[in-house]
């Protein structure tokens, strides 16, 4: 019925990451709508479409309908690899918008949020992005995509899953039943952002195996 | 030729005047080289050697040995432009 995809599998990026923009801006919550502002799905698509981003160095994996659209998806990568990319990311960002009219959005980067949430432990697997279109939530999909995550940071040798959401995120109940533990509050008050930090340690298998077939 | 300019780029930017490049340095082991001041970098580097980067290309770069590779060739493309005879 449905396809996973890694996002270097596919010769078609480019519409798929058209496709991909709603929802990775709704996984990116408060945080990209105060980073980007009016700007979000400009900025969104911009990213996707760079060479740089993990869409295209085989980070995210599309979850594709019948028709092959891309209904939604995960970014997920070694912890290892954040700094770094999250760096090439900023770098980008900066440079396009290094001059003229654009230094408000330059700004708006450098004004204390780039670096809002510190630092992934280095043994984790971190979950960049995952997210559904709406039309496709509470199918079961997200499970899938979370099972899929677990088992690429398994292949990877990772000792956990490490996530940020939105404090007030419906996504953060999801995690919690699905093991994830909540490990760190970040607060930005005059940004007016609230994450959490989540982590789903990956000891054993997990014992509710065989609940979701 | 571009080794010492850029190093001389690098030290004044980064104002470490003892700093030495070497081609497998990266900005992890550079206090102060974040992705603002890489950004000052690539504009003095372009500046200098009068150039011009993309941001994707400024992306892929991993230590100093990939941003020489990246302005010899850019630098060899300019050339070659030059030298070609105009119609």
């Amino acid at each position: 019925v449905i396809d996973l995809i890694s996002g270097n599998d596919t010769e078609d990026l480019d519409t798929l990451a058209h496709s991909a923009v709603p929802w990775l801006i709704d996984s990116g919550g408060p945080y990209f709508r105060r980073l980007f502002a009016d700007y979000l799905a400009e900025e969104v698509l911009n990213w996707s479409l760079r060479p740089s981003s993990e869409l295209y160095l085989g980070g995210a994996r599309l979850l594709l309908d019948r028709g092959g659209a891309c209904i939604g998806g995960h970014i997920s990568v070694k912890a290892s690899l954040v700094a770094s990319r999250r760096r090439a990311d900023a770098v980008c960002y900066l440079w396009e918008h290094r001059e003229g009219a654009e230094g408000e959005r330059r700004q708006r980067f450098l004004d204390d949020i780039a670096d809002f949430f510190g630092v992934v432990p280095q043994h984790a697997f971190y979950l960049s992005k995952i997210g559904l279109l709406p039309e496709h939530r509470r199918a079961g999909y997200g499970r899938i995509l979370l099972e899929d995550v677990t088992r690429l940071a398994r292949e990877a040798g990772c000792s956990s899953v490490f996530l940020h959401v939105a404090a007030e995120a419906t996504a953060r109940d999801f995690y919690k039943r699905s093991g994830f533990e909540e490990v760190r509050e970040h607060v930005n008050a005059p940004h007016s952002l609230h994450y959490i930090s989540m982590s789903l340690p990956l000891g054993a298998q997990s014992s509710r195996k065989g609940k979701y077939p | 030729v571009i080794d010492v300019q850029l190093q001389e780029i690098f030290r004044s930017v980064l104002r470490i005047p003892d700093l030495t490049l070497t081609d497998q340095l990266t900005a992890d082991e550079v206090p102060g080289w974040d992705s603002i001041s890489h950004v000052r970098l690539m504009v003095a580097v372009e500046a200098t050697f009068k150039v011009s980067f993309s941001a994707s290309q400024l992306a892929m770069l991993e230590n100093v040995g990939d941003l020489k590779r990246l302005l010899r060739s850019l630098i060899e493309q300019k050339d070659q432009k030059r030298a070609e005879p105009r119609r």
